[in-house]
């Protein structure tokens, strides 16, 4: 296996984790742009853009670009975060060069006028699936009542009404602001040909926007908060919990994703054993959810109406049990070959290391191999344990409950 | 590439297949005992689930904890499922554990204690996910569609029904496993970095006492063809439909799985193209073969706002039928393309292969070779596609609905309400 970089003249940056005798290969263009990006107005802009760019380039209509995916079998899609926009498909390496040629050629999208009406009615349609499921929506609320107004509380969505006021003018100055080569990065795992990909990519991005995007970050000031939002045909109850916790760069993260196993793994942890063994709950985890330079630890609940505020204490408690309870070396182990073994089984596909790496390099410049993400891991001693649960379980947090009426 | 494939059967009747993949670090096991819900006594539904839940729940030297402790601190990521025929157990793990997993599986399966007084935790669980799946739409609608299409044992949802779970008790648990929980019918499926001498020297070492039981046949299915409606304050209105198809092993297979290809594979499928693309009607729609044994289905999904249903299930439908129209040779090569992409996939996942011989042994009683399949799919011809989709018409429709409107059935699709 092997790493290798490359800056392009106009900024870009190209890297590869390189398996010559890995049987696919997986290509992404990771773009530094997201919900905490759009100005006022515009929310759900990044999301509605990421499936515009599927509508047509200056060379090809929506149909052709779909064809074209499907010609060379790829597996292709892209998705949308809070601070990352990215479109990958995995292929036979015989395909890179056609499936880096459509990559490279849907980040200058025509933005038609059209089609943009056309495709605003097929992301109000996926907002009305969310807004069906709880509970979805709720999610949203509780991090737009963490965040208050700091970029980080916009909705990946948008709303209906944003979505429905968006104009494609609007979006062409997005585009035109965010997609600039100093704002992403070019990512491919497997079997690649790096020197060929360095080069075409070369060629196809002569024209693309240079420079870099300051993203500006805000301190963020949390209001500890309950709130109840109502759901009318739910039929179970859901609770979600949010409070800080390390960020994508800070060196804790390790730590208190090691706790955050302990306490709240799907099977195994603390609260599986109260919880999910006993029946009291559908579901209920806890888990840490990192941006670049904040973090959560978010909790969330799921069990019927009946005796729901005593199934919710017990997620309290056990919460605070990191705490008082501080977590043995045998949970830590537990809790170590659990992830370590999702890491090794993950990192035997090239479509999963794509979004590891192109996500670390987007966010720190930093390449690591999977053994040196599990000796990360490895290093965390109980100490280190107890030093973020005393930081981050004693933290204020705003919960939501979303309800039914029945 | 070539393959190496493994089998051999158990003096007690149990079927070990297996394939070594020597560049990956990682094994994989599929575990499927064929004691799924068609067996569950009437009733009872609920019952195979709650018994794959209960067993895990304390085997042989184990306790409940020691159970989940173990399988954590070796690593193994896990998932186990219950569906018409088995009980499922799929685990995935660096290889060199692989004997120390298969030991427990062994004594989940074989020796289990029941314990009594976990059975009230295990049916509030049960009850919990049931209550669950009333907020999840689509597959609330999927659960009513095949308990409409096919009636009786074979329609059941593993998640059974309220009066079912409320009625078990442990001795339930103890006949069923006794029952069902046998050699015969089991087949347990390895893949990944494994060694077949001593694979077979493990398995027969586990597994080879396992007293035999009497072997259930299974009943070819009936399909009702019916309309239900579930009136509901949603935004969007859930559409599940379903129609004649074949299941796996059939002669027909691969011409009718790739039509079913051609209408939902890929970004240029035709269901996405027209329902999505050009009419802008859904975020979701797609088209997917299912198999019984002895009967296969096609199953569709969109999901629309009310005032765009009806419009909707009419696109749906003229899709479908669009296929006895002619099939393009691009549509073919492009999901000849895709399916070629998928076969080298699953090449890469010892999950994935373990799965697909555990399926290839259960439908045919043998595994395909990846080239086999890759074959039958570049003899594929628009002519053959056409002249099978002109020969069976879609037919015997099952259709369930959710959201605030019923919908009118398209001409073409024949099927009696029902409420």
């Amino acid at each position: 296996m092997e790493f290798r970089q490359a800056k392009l003249s106009n900024g870009l940056e190209v890297v590869a984790e390189i398996h010559p005798a890995a049987l696919t290969a997986s290509y992404g263009i990771f773009v530094n742009t997201g919900a905490r990006d759009e100005q006022h107005g515009v929310a759900g802009v990044s999301h509605f853009l990421e499936h515009m760019v599927f509508k047509g380039t200056k060379t090809r209509s929506a149909a052709q670009v779909n064809l074209e995916f499907d010609r060379i079998g790829a597996s292709a899609n892209a998705y949308t975060s809070e601070e990352r926009t990215v479109y990958h498909a995995t292929v036979l390496p015989e395909f890179q060069k056609p499936v880096m040629d459509l990559l490279c050629d849907l980040m200058s999208p025509v933005l038609d006028a059209e089609e943009f009406r056309k495709e605003k009615d097929v992301v109000l349609e996926e907002i009305a699936m969310y807004d069906d499921q709880p509970p979805y929506g709720g999610f949203e609320k509780a991090m737009e009542m963490y965040f208050g107004s700091h970029p980080l509380s916009a909705r990946v969505l948008g709303t209906y009404d944003s979505v429905s006021g968006m104009t494609v003018e609007q979006m062409r100055e997005y585009h035109q602001l965010r997609y600039a080569t100093g704002n992403m990065i070019v990512c491919a795992t497997g079997n690649v040909d790096f020197d060929r990909l360095v080069e075409q990519v070369q060629q196809a991005s002569e024209h693309w926007p240079v420079g870099t995007r300051i993203r500006e970050n805000f301190e963020v000031a949390i209001h500890p908060t309950a709130a109840v939002m109502q759901h009318p045909a739910a039929c179970q109850n859901y609770w979600i919990r949010i409070s800080p916790g390390p960020s994508r760069r800070d060196n804790d993260r390790y730590a208190m994703r090691l706790l955050a196993t302990i306490l709240g793994d799907e099977t195994g942890s603390r609260i599986f054993w109260e919880l999910i063994d006993t029946g009291l709950a559908e579901g209920a985890a806890l888990y840490c959810q990192e941006f670049d330079d904040v973090g959560l630890v978010q909790a969330s609940l799921c069990a019927g109406p009946e005796e729901f505020e005593a199934v919710q204490e017990v997620l309290v408690n056990v919460i605070h049990s990191g705490v008082t309870v501080p977590p043995s070396q045998e949970e830590l182990e537990q809790a170590f070959h659990k992830i370590h073994a999702s890491i090794v089984l993950a990192s035997e596909r090239s479509s999963n290391r794509l979004f590891t790496v192109g996500s670390a390099w987007l966010s720190r410049r930093a390449w690591e191999t999977a053994d040196e993400i599990i000796a990360r891991y490895r290093a965390v001693t109980l100490n280190d344990i107890q030093r973020v649960a005393d930081q981050y379980l004693k933290q204020p947090a705003i919960s939501l409950l979303v309800c039914g009426e029945k | 590439m070539p393959q190496n494939l493994f089998k051999h059967q158990l003096d007690n009747g149990m079927i070990l297949i297996a394939e070594p993949m020597p560049n990956l670090k990682s094994a994989s096991i599929c575990l499927n005992v064929p004691a799924g819900t068609m067996h569950e006594p009437q009733g009872l539904q609920g019952l195979a689930s709650i018994c794959c839940d209960m067993i895990q729940r304390g085997a042989g030297e184990y306790d409940s904890h020691d159970i989940i402790n173990q399988l954590d601190c070796l690593g193994v990521e896990r998932d186990d499922g219950v569906s018409t025929y088995h009980v499922s157990f799929h685990a995935s793990m660096i290889a060199e554990v692989l004997p120390d997993v298969l030991d427990i599986y062994s004594k989940i399966v074989r020796e289990p204690h029941l314990p009594d007084d976990e059975l009230e935790h295990s049916k509030a669980g049960a009850l919990q996910e049931l209550r669950g799946l009333e907020d999840e739409l689509a597959q609330r609608c999927f659960r009513d569609l095949k308990r409409i299409r096919y009636p009786g044992p074979l329609g059941r949802s593993p998640l059974g029904d309220f009066a079912g779970i409320e009625a078990i008790d442990r001795q339930h648990l103890v006949d069923y496993h006794s029952k069902f929980y046998i050699p015969q019918g089991t087949i347990l499926s390895v893949a990944g970095a494994i060694d077949w001498p001593e694979l077979v020297e493990l398995v027969e070492g586990l597994f080879g006492r396992w007293g035999k039981g009497v072997e259930q046949v299974l009943p070819k299915p009936d399909v009702i063809s019916a309309y239900k409606h579930i009136d509901y304050p949603s935004q969007q209105t859930q559409i599940a439909l379903a129609y004649d198809g074949v299941p796996y092993g059939h002669a027909d297979y691969y011409r009718a799985r790739a039509l079913v290809g051609i209408l939902s594979d890929g970004l240029s499928s035709r269901l996405f193209t027209k329902v999505r693309e050009e009419n802008s009607l859904v975020y979701a729609v797609s088209a997917s073969p299912h198999s019984l044994y002895g009967c296969g289905s096609n199953l569709c999904y969109a999901g629309t706002q009310t005032q765009k249903a009806q419009k909707c299930l009419d696109l749906v439908w003229q899709t479908i039928l669009s296929l006895r129209d002619g099939i393009a040779q691009e549509e073919l090569d492009c999901w000849k393309a895709r399916m070629r992409t998928s076969l080298v996939m699953e090449q890469e996942s010892s999950l994935g292969r373990a799965s697909q011989m555990a399926s290839d042994w259960f439908y045919l009683g043998r595994i395909v070779p990846l080239e086999e399949t890759q074959i039958e799919i570049q003899n594929l011809t628009t002519e053959s596609l056409q002249q099978y989709s002109v020969e069976h018409p879609p037919q015997n429709f099952t259709v369930v609905t959710l959201g605030e409107v019923q919908l009118e059935l398209p001409d073409g699709i024949s099927a009696s309400k029902i409420e």
